[in-house]
């Protein structure tokens, strides 16, 4: 029968319902990207600028969130290290749901044992911990950026994989899936052209998420020094250098850049979820 | 003159099946006098079906008949009545236990899903779901180009006169081709969907409950039109259903199915005017129709 | 008709509530069920069949705003409150669904199912209400009942569980039965005899019914009573046989030309375009559009409803074109 009926809460009524939250956490999303690919040259001060008169001193009219131990200016640090706290998680997230998505969509396509190696290989990747392995990588192959941005891709990967799979496999059960093999189009061509068209949307949802996520992990694995080392102005540097300053009164380097990664996370995370949800419902 | 195999009316259903040995002579409209060989035979099909840990289903048992060119052949069942299995078999959607199918004078492998780019011009299927057969992501003019490049080799303003002939064969407008599916009816859809599998020129066209789920006003337009494109293509049809009237409309023979097994078949009228299997007047006389009422089964 | 109607709808009006521009989904809908009267109410998709029948028992979505009026038995269904409503759904009226498997749970065996509704609104007490179902199941024609009250769900067939749900529809002995398309997800012997079975029984305790359904033979074979909608309202109300076999209104007629005939093959007559909902149409007759004998004043002015011929038509040529259309010749 063609359902031309109202049905309560209809994909489009769901899609054109106003999401306040999904416009506050893509507004502050947007305000962050902004900030780390303008950030170095809206700072009033170089972030490395050192001034040693100028030290630990709360917010006030030169330096409106106050300084570090070395006399920089927390500001400046703060914006123009958001480029930097940015770099790795994305080339992290990028990484993970490119080869997540290519394993899931395999695994969905072909299904039967390659799909349950799969499955298998993907539990044990979850069980170990993102961290340790990252910390372990960093140990074994020397601190810096790169051996925690691999590490982290890496345990990255089963996440984006399990999510994707489960669109895919949703997908391919489709009625038209099997009129496309019937008219003769390849598997390549029904996966890249179909499928991943339409579970496109969860995968953008998916990295949004992982962006959030990464960028805590980043930043922790270098507040512990085994990641972005200082003076590089890193959030996740900057909250382990500023630890030392707190007991003295001087909190504001910890606590900015510990406000700047708790917010990036949260709108992140926010704007993934809700995005899900949306095209979630989008059928 | 036309001589189909029929089945001889058994005691009970459940006996095996005395099948006459009666040879096949099957012609066409054009040359009565002249046998031709049908586009598709189909004989001892069977499927069994094993899940693991159940008790195995016999889904079609023996099931053969075969299509003449630019004929119309139903198969009619009711739920459970193997008919959507045998049609899946033959157009390689699913895999038969045994069995041989034979197109176009060839035989296909019946044991292996799929068959590749080249058969896909010889069967092609037109699915009951209006809403769930095309992506939803793709406008209809770019799905009839995407297949149309897979299978000819042409210019692009060729690809684009095809286009539009298709959907005019379909009754469709040429605007249509820039919309996406949630903004057709379900009558629309099914439109596409013929214009889709009649895109790559089959020989055999499959409809899998293709009118069924649409309104009855709007079957009706789409019954219309199967005749019409029958008529002016010479497209064969494997018309799956369990609606009679809908059969009687659109096909010349049909075959009914109970439980797997053929019960009775032979040309359309004669089947349904003059049954001579037990189910088979039960179909009948189950339809609502002038004069009907319910009744409980004896 | 000397009884008051049992089921009283005049010209309900369901919009769907703060959309704009308004959003009309059934207009100026007028019908009744008589006690022991069955009414087929048959239309297409967007004919609004389903939604009348849900408002009949206030089951629509908050989405959707109700105006005109409902009545069961003189009393408002609009109007009533929480309890009122609540004890009109469980014990005056009983609705049975298109597809038995959607509701039913599948975690509960059939016995629960069908008893939990009567225990607990405190009809009957659950040995009771065993017994009852039982003998409901046995005069539905399923003879070993105990067995199959322990039973799922998914072990039943489809027109067994239908069977039951009609059963559970009737335990508790409502005045009024809706029935929204019953048997459509069934295979046609089946369906046979679940109708038979369901008329039956409503005939057998001279209970209302509005039976929903797409199928006109079906429709005509078991109501007395037809109520044809198109696009949200009523275009033509009468007894069965009359509208069956002389049809008035331009889209019953093609309603009824449009059904492949099993003894025949003709050209189906086919009305272009599709069926459309209230929200699509024009000011003025809702077929207009379609129909074959439209003029001017068609398209501008809504037809009434008006008596002719024995039955109500909303058309405003009915008198000159009744001759023109097509009859359907009785096997």
């Amino acid at each position: 029968m063609a359902a031309v009926t109202v049905d309560v809460a209809t994909a489009a009524q769901v899609r054109r319902r106003a999401d306040p939250l999904l416009v506050v956490s893509a507004t502050c999303c947007l305000l962050l990207i902004a900030v780390a690919l303008v950030g170095g040259w809206l700072a009033p001060y170089q972030p490395d600028e050192i001034d040693v008169l100028a030290a630990s001193q709360g917010p006030g009219p030169h330096h409106w969130l106050g300084t570090d131990s070395l006399g920089r200016d927390v500001l400046s640090r703060a914006l123009a290290g958001a480029a930097l706290s940015f770099a790795g998680p994305l080339l992290i997230v990028l990484g993970s749901v490119v080869l997540g998505t290519v394993l899931g969509v395999v695994a969905a396509w072909y299904g039967g044992w390659l799909d349950q190696m799969l499955n298998r290989l993907l539990n044990v990747m979850f069980a170990v911990p993102g961290i340790l392995v990252a910390v372990i990588a960093s140990a074994v192959f020397g601190a810096g950026f790169w051996a925690p941005v691999i590490a982290l891709t890496l345990v990255y990967i089963p996440y984006a994989a399990r999510i994707i799979r489960s669109a895919a496999v949703r997908e391919r059960q489709q009625a038209y899936v099997e009129g496309l093999q019937l008219a003769g189009v390849s598997s390549l061509s029904i996966n890249t052209k179909h499928v991943l068209r339409n579970v496109w949307p969860l995968i953008v949802a998916q990295a949004t998420i992982g962006l959030g996520t990464a960028l805590a992990d980043f930043a922790a694995v270098s507040f512990i020094g085994l990641g972005v080392q200082p003076p590089a102005a890193e959030w996740g540097v900057m909250v382990a250098e500023g630890r030392a300053e707190i007991l003295d009164g001087a909190p504001q380097q910890s606590l900015v850049a510990g406000l700047c990664i708790v917010v990036t996370v949260v709108s992140f995370n926010v704007l993934g979820e809700r995005l899900a949800a949306r095209f979630g419902a989008a059928r | 003159m036309r001589t189909l195999r029929r089945e001889r009316p058994t005691s009970t259903p459940e006996s095996p099946s005395q099948r006459s040995t009666e040879s096949i002579q099957v012609t066409s409209a054009q040359h009565p006098d002249v046998p031709v060989r049908p586009i598709l035979e189909v004989d001892g099909l069977t499927k069994i079906f094993t899940p693991r840990g159940g008790a195995e289903h016999v889904a079609v048992d023996d099931v053969s008949f075969s299509l003449r060119p630019g004929g119309s052949l139903a198969i009619v069942g009711e739920s459970g009545s193997g008919k959507t299995t045998t049609a899946r078999i033959v157009a390689g959607l699913e895999v038969a236990t045994s069995g041989t199918v034979t197109l176009e004078g060839r035989e296909v492998d019946v044991g292996r899903r799929g068959r590749g780019r080249r058969s896909a011009r010889v069967v092609q299927m037109v699915f009951q779901d209006p809403f769930a057969s095309l992506d939803p992501r793709q406008r209809v003019g770019a799905g009839l180009r995407e297949l149309l490049r897979i299978h000819f080799d042409l210019s692009r303003s060729d690809l684009a006169d095809r286009v539009v002939a298709l959907l005019e064969q379909v009754g469709l407008e040429h605007r249509h081709a820039g919309l996406l599916p949630r903004s057709l009816s379900g009558g629309q859809r099914q439109r596409v969907a013929i214009a889709r599998a009649l895109a790559v020129d089959p020989t055999v066209l499959i409809l899998d409950e293709a009118v069924s789920a649409l309104d009855v006003s709007v079957q009706a337009q789409v019954l219309n039109l199967l005749s019409d494109i029958r008529a002016e293509s010479g497209v064969s049809y494997l018309f799956v259903s369990h609606d009679l009237g809908v059969v009687r409309q659109v096909t010349d023979t049909c075959l009914v199915l109970n439980r797997g097994r053929v019960v009775e078949t032979g040309a359309t009228s004669e089947v349904l005017d003059h049954p001579r299997h037990a189910y088979t007047q039960a179909l009948i006389d189950a339809v609502p129709k002038p004069g009907w009422h319910p009744r409980r089964r004896p | 008709m000397n009884s008051p109607p049992l089921l009283d709808i005049r010209r309900l009006h369901l919009e769907l509530t703060g959309s704009r521009p308004v959003r009309t989904l059934v207009e100026d809908v007028t019908l009744s069920v008589s006690p022991g009267e069955s009414v087929g109410l048959v239309g297409e998709s967007g004919s609004g069949k389903t939604l009348t029948v849900k408002a009949a028992m206030r089951l629509l979505p908050s989405t959707i705003t109700a105006t005109g009026a409902i009545d069961f038995d003189g009393r408002s269904v609009l109007e009533m409150s929480r309890r009122g409503l609540a004890r009109y759904r469980s014990t005056d009226v009983a609705m049975i669904h298109q597809d038995p498997r959607a509701h039913t749970n599948p975690l509960r065996t059939v016995g629960d199912f069908l008893v939990e509704g009567v225990v607990a609104t405190k009809q009957m007490k659950r040995d009771e209400a065993i017994e009852r179902a039982c003998a409901l199941l046995g005069e539905m024609g399923i003879d070993d009942a105990p067995r199959r009250m322990h039973q799922y769900p998914h072990q039943l067939s489809g027109g067994l569980l239908q069977r039951v749900m009609i059963a559970m529809s009737l335990l508790h002995e409502p005045r009024l039965v809706l029935a929204d398309e019953p048997t459509t997800a069934l295979d046609v012997t089946v369906q046979s005899e679940v109708m038979a079975i369901l008329v039956e029984q409503v005939r057998g305790r001279g209970l209302g019914m509005l039976f929903i359904t797409h199928d006109l033979d079906l429709a005509a074979a078991i109501t007395d009573t037809l109520v044809v909608m198109y696009a949200g309202t009523v275009v033509e109300r009468g007894p069965a046989p009359v509208l069956y076999r002389n049809p008035r209104h331009p889209y019953t007629a093609a309603l009824l030309a449009s059904r492949p005939s099993t003894t025949q093959v003709k050209r189906l007559v086919s009305v272009p375009g599709r069926p459309a909902a209230a929200h699509e149409v024009g000011i003025g007759c809702v077929f207009a559009a379609r129909c074959p004998f439209a003029t001017d004043l068609c398209r501008d002015e809504r037809p009434a409803e008006r008596d002719i011929g024995g039955r109500t038509v909303a058309c405003h040529r009915a008198e000159e074109i009744g001759s023109e259309l097509e009859r359907d010749v009785v096997a």
